[in-house]
């Protein structure tokens, strides 16, 4: 009775003192006025009230939702394509799987500093490419219609790869006896995917989803480097806007009362994820 | 098989093997770019015509940064770091994350749903009091202040979890596995699928490991005596 405890003892002691402790600081927080220096003092809910009246929380968290539809979507697709075709027996396929995986590694700064200077108004290879096709340049993080955008190409770039590799793992699990009967019962490929490989990859499109949403609902470094959260604010993620109110113009109650909203609504998409999909068995 | 049949899958083969080879040349041009961005002479840089090949190999960008910076302490760090936080995290992630998914004990479902919730808290909020916990137990500015507070990882707690899910069997209801039996499901020649996990587990740590050693160090310290590349700021993706 004792094993399963045992076992997971020592994640349980690390998290408390590294994630719940700070955690449940984060929330005493959160009600009181902090400037990182001196004592906190109490005022009930307040910050929570003027989060509510704060035009730029909205703008965030309606950047923050775009960002995230631009991302989580497409990357599980494009990711699930890929696995697809990489489970397949070809030429030099782990070889290929790992130039796919490789953007992965690259550290978050380095990937914006060299998206940043791949568009780049003037010295772009972007817009040097638009001009050698005849089009006009286009200010890709310097327009509040482009900045978006190009943030979520980025994105995609390193994002793709991690969808894949978990994709292939799940896809590499799945029995061949499966498809064997299938095929025996008249499946098309169609049939095949929709029936048999989808519902058998399901934990990891749980996985993928709710990953997917944290890390896009978590997006920082990238945009730190990319564009500060600019033009003006029309790349302002509610990460950045915390970051903002506790370090730049250290209002850290606030900060943790933005944080502890965002907290709120993350656990929120991952309840009603976990709900939708309770009915497909095993996933949790 | 059919002859035709043969021939279809070979085509389709054929077109994929393609279309992946064109996607590879896409997903490694910024990586070739930032390299050759690295070794082009300054002029070319600011040329508004980008030449795909630099005209003539510079190294000195290179040598300025191995002569100005302290770039092996850097690395020296960041392998110490790696490499403990790799294997603590594996092992105690993986030990973890098998226990949720193969074991049922009573609080599972809540302990699970907590450390879920764990991950949803951008780092952004818990730096301040990670900080006092750290400095609180003398760890500030060693390297297992770094490597501690991020040694617990949700997110491979889940993704061992939700791979152990899709092995077929050894969940039963009624009758909780054994010790050895939990163990032996555990090593690595016992499953393909448990196999590829781990080292796909180790793969990724060692990336985020390497993620959060320029947050946690950031966190603790900028200036102590564990240097880091990065800006004190940069945090969790």
């Amino acid at each position: 009775m004792l094993v399963p405890y045992l076992f997971i003892a020592l994640n349980i002691t690390l998290f408390t003192a590294f994630s719940f402790l700070p955690l449940i600081y984060a929330v005493y927080i959160s009600f009181h006025d902090w400037t990182l220096i001196g004592e906190p003092n109490f005022i009930a809910i307040r910050n929570y009230l003027r989060l509510v009246h704060d035009p730029l929380f909205w703008r965030a968290l309606a950047n923050t939702l775009l960002y995230a539809a631009g991302t989580v979507p497409t990357s599980m697709a494009i990711g699930l394509l890929l696995a697809l075709a990489l489970n397949r027996r070809l030429l030099a396929r782990s070889f290929l799987r790992s130039l796919y995986f490789l953007p992965l590694v690259v550290s978050a700064v380095a990937t914006g500093t060299i998206a940043a200077w791949m568009f780049n108004d003037n010295y772009g290879l972007l817009n040097a490419l638009l001009v050698r096709l005849g089009a006009s340049r286009i200010s890709w993080l310097s327009s509040p219609y482009w900045a978006l955008p190009s943030l979520i190409l980025t994105t995609l770039w390193v994002r793709v790869g991690f969808c894949m590799v978990v994709y292939l793992a799940a896809l590499q699990s799945i029995p061949q006896m499966y498809y064997e009967a299938a095929r025996i019962d008249g499946a098309s490929a169609l049939h095949q995917f929709r029936h048999v490989t989808l519902p058998l990859v399901k934990p990891a499109t749980f996985l993928l989803l709710v990953l997917s949403i944290i890390y896009s609902f978590h997006v920082f470094d990238l945009i730190y480097v990319m564009t500060g959260g600019g033009p003006g604010f029309s790349t302002t993620m509610l990460v950045q806007y915390i970051f903002r109110a506790a370090f730049v113009t250290s209002e850290m109650g606030y900060a943790s009362a933005v944080g502890v909203a965002l907290y709120a609504l993350i656990l929120g998409f991952t309840v009603l994820q976990w709900r939708a999909s309770r009915q497909a068995e095993n996933v949790m | 098989m059919t002859t035709g049949a043969y021939l279809s899958r070979r085509l389709i083969d054929a077109a994929c093997w393609l279309a992946l080879v064109a996607g590879a040349v896409v997903m490694i041009f910024p990586i070739y770019w930032m390299f050759a961005t690295a070794v082009r002479p300054h002029t070319e840089i600011f040329e508004a015509v980008a030449r795909l090949a630099p005209s003539n190999f510079s190294w000195s960008n290179f040598h300025a940064v191995l002569t100005r910076y302290p770039v092996l302490t850097w690395v020296n760090n960041s392998v110490i770091i790696a490499v403990v936080a790799v294997v603590l995290t594996v092992f105690i992630n993986l030990l973890c994350g098998y226990t949720f998914a193969k074991f049922h004990f009573p609080g599972r479902n809540i302990l699970f749903f907590a450390i879920l919730g764990a991950l949803m808290v951008p780092i952004q909020v818990l730096l301040v009091p990670e900080f006092l916990i750290v400095s609180w137990l003398g760890l500030l500015n060693s390297h297992l202040g770094v490597i501690l507070p991020r040694a617990a990882e949700a997110f491979g707690i889940f993704m061992v979890r939700q791979f152990m899910v899709s092995i077929p069997g050894r969940t039963d209801r009624s009758r909780p596995p054994g010790w050895r039996r939990g163990v032996h499901h555990l090593l690595p020649h016992r499953s393909a699928f448990v196999e590829a996990d781990h080292r796909r587990v180790g793969d990724l740590h060692l990336h985020v490991a390497l993620e959060r050693f320029r947050l946690a160090s950031g966190g603790a310290d900028g200036s102590g005596h564990v240097h880091h590349p990065a800006r004190p700021q940069s945090a969790a993706r």
